[in-house]
């Protein structure tokens, strides 16, 4: 028996009441996934067609490159948070916090008002062939808008987690600052840099609001959904969101793969 | 060689201000100090961890104040090892050579030569998560030693070590530094550790390096209360000043307890004073003894404690208590218990008096 055990041991009723409430949100989580299974199944069939394939395809693939995106340039953000301490230090932070609380549709207007063609950075970009609007780039930028703090906060919690001496010790044996974090903080913090990208990769492809908003077109999975929910039916929304949701279990097995590596 | 001059840093909430501290060539340095004394920020603006706001730091002839921590020739061993869990014992040890690009037969050699001296041969392939505390302080210091730096830092080294492991590292740290003969810096709170290992020793107390001298100065001569304290817990008795002359106090720290001490700078008549006698310095018998003692206390034992393989025996007399160690043969042979009388003899020269600050 564990420690953790041993502490609710004796205490039957109060160990009853935690299971009473702890049963209901496992139900609540449970049961919808359980409903779609059921009636999304013999919808499966129906639903995969070429334009849903690659719908999904397009999901996986900008979410990809989305997490990835996010896991290279929030390393060193992450990182520089971890270890150092300086003015607006909290307002980056912050910063950091705003796509997870801001409704997806303003993220997705504040994104376009900023990068579409008509923009002074937009325009700029377009000539590179980085146009926003109804484009894979603009499906990108708007999951790497509400998924790079996923990919930030993991990994400042991974540098957390490694101690200073680790560092220290390497910079005193004549490493430069530079081979220290390749060779020392980044390898050690290897795990939760990789769960980052993956909750990146997670929330990318379940973003629907900005997506419509800034790139309707080409169409990824999350807003074929919704589209196929509104000229389709509930019934055939639900074999299209059975296959998305092997996807995104695909992704979480992902997850428990890491936390058992560890 | 390390050379510390008006040093003033304020780190990790602890202002640390050192006048001056040196440790020769080849010297085994001791920071002692109670925890809270600032000896670890001391030790880690030394290596180049903490920017100074005053003073120089001069390491080997060079002033490296001003220079970041891979460039000052030191090697840092800090108080849980810091081996590197994702490295073989092999690559934690190669690291620093790595670093400095060495080429791969060259770092094979050395690598081979240190794990050889240090006998931790059959270690290299292991991952040091699964080596016992003694090895990894051996897998450690191999890797402070293996880049010949010009002195290596210690912070409280044998502080995470069982008792018994402590004493073999220990042994090993001094074989170690007298058949190496490399420069040292070593943190401690262990007045035992710091006797043992240090060449020369500072003690350090609220930021400050309060004595500093070979052990048998530190030790034998504390010039503070707080150094008496951490050098040994002594017997400390409160008294004044009935008598001084020749170089000899008389404090009775009560109307009919007199104790002579050999004090060379003149003390005022009924100046309020500290008297430090070491327990290890006095003698315990049950009749007066004939010697050299200038100091015979009658008292009435009151305790006796185990001390490991000795006893310490304290005993009182009105406002006055002394503590004795002696071994479990001799307390044995007196047959001590509590309430019997005894003599507690001690010499003069065994005697600090510290005046107490107005």
């Amino acid at each position: 028996m564990s420690k953790e055990a041993g502490l609710l041991s004796g205490a039957r009723s109060f160990l009853l009441a935690l299971s009473g409430f702890a049963s209901i949100i496992v139900a609540t989580l449970t049961i919808p996934i359980l409903f779609l299974t059921l009636k999304g199944a013999p919808a499966v069939s129906e639903a995969l067609r070429t334009e849903t394939l690659k719908a999904v395809a397009l999901s996986l693939e900008a979410g990809a490159l989305s997490a990835t995106l996010s896991t290279i340039f929030g390393v060193p953000l992450a990182y520089i948070l971890s270890r150092l301490d300086f003015k607006g230090k909290g307002l980056v932070e912050s910063i950091l916090d705003l796509p997870l609380i801001l409704p997806h549709t303003v993220a997705g207007i504040a994104v376009l008002l900023a990068f579409s063609s008509r923009s002074p950075i937009g325009s700029a970009l377009t000539p590179l062939g980085l146009r926003v609007e109804d484009s894979f780039w603009g499906i990108v930028l708007a999951m790497t808008f509400v998924s790079a703090p996923f990919a930030v906060d993991f990994s400042r919690r991974g540098f957390d987690s490694v101690d200073v001496d680790l560092e220290l010790v390497a910079r005193s044996l004549g490493a430069s600052p530079t081979r220290v974090f390749l060779t020392v903080s980044l390898p050690l913090a290897s795990r939760a840099v990789a769960t980052g990208w993956l909750m990146s990769m997670a929330r990318s492809i379940s973003e629907v609001g900005a997506i419509m908003v800034v790139a309707y077109h080409p169409t990824v999975g999350s807003v074929l959904v919704l589209e196929w929910l509104a000229v389709r039916g509930l019934r055939a929304a639900a074999g299209l969101s059975l296959i998305l949701l092997a996807a995104s279990l695909a992704v979480l097995a992902g997850l428990r793969f890491l936390r058992w590596f560890r | 060689m390390i050379e510390v001059r008006g040093l003033h840093v304020r780190a990790g909430g602890f202002d640390v201000r050192v006048e001056r501290l040196t440790v020769g060539e080849g010297e085994y340095g001791i920071i002692m100090g109670p925890s809270g004394a600032g000896k670890t920020v001391l030790l880690e603006t030394i290596m180049g961890f903490w920017r100074p706001l005053e003073g120089r730091i001069v390491v080997g002839g060079v002033d490296v104040t001003d220079l970041p921590p891979e460039r000052r020739g030191l090697s840092f061993v800090p108080q849980d090892y810091a081996l590197w869990p994702h490295l073989t014992v092999f690559e934690n040890i190669a690291y620093g050579l790595r670093a400095r690009h060495v080429p791969e037969g060259e770092v094979r050699r050395r690598v081979l030569e240190v794990a050889e001296v240090m006998g931790i041969e059959h270690l290299l392939h292991r991952d040091p998560r699964t080596l016992s505390g003694g090895e990894m302080q051996r897998v450690a210091l191999a890797r402070a030693l293996v880049v010949e730096p010009k002195a290596v830092l210690l912070d409280e080294p044998l502080s995470s070590l069982d008792a018994k492991t402590r004493e073999s590292v220990k042994e090993f740290i001094r074989e170690l530094h007298g058949s190496l003969g490399f420069t040292a810096l070593h943190v401690t709170h262990d007045p035992i550790e710091a006797a043992e290992l240090g060449d020369r020793i500072a003690v350090m107390v609220d930021g400050r390096i309060i004595q500093a001298g070979t052990p048998s100065e530190v030790f034998g001569r504390p010039e503070s209360l707080e150094v008496a304290w951490l050098t040994g817990r002594p017997n400390v008795i409160e008294g004044a000043v009935s008598d001084w002359g020749d170089g000899v106090a008389v404090v009775r720290p009560s109307p009919d307890v007199k104790v002579v001490a050999v004090h060379r700078r003149p003390l005022r008549r009924g100046e309020r004073v500290l008297v430090f006698v070491m327990p290890e310095d006095v003698v315990v018998s049950k009749t007066p003894q004939q010697g050299s003692a200038r100091n015979v206390l009658e008292l009435h034992v009151t305790s006796v404690e185990d001390r490991g393989p000795l006893k310490l025996v304290k005993a009182r007399r009105g406002g006055v208590e002394l503590g004795a160690l002696i071994t479990r043969g001799a307390y044995g042979e007196l047959g001590l218990t509590v309430g019997d009388r005894v003599y507690m003899q001690f010499k003069a020269s065994a005697v600090r008096v510290v005046p107490l600050k107005a």
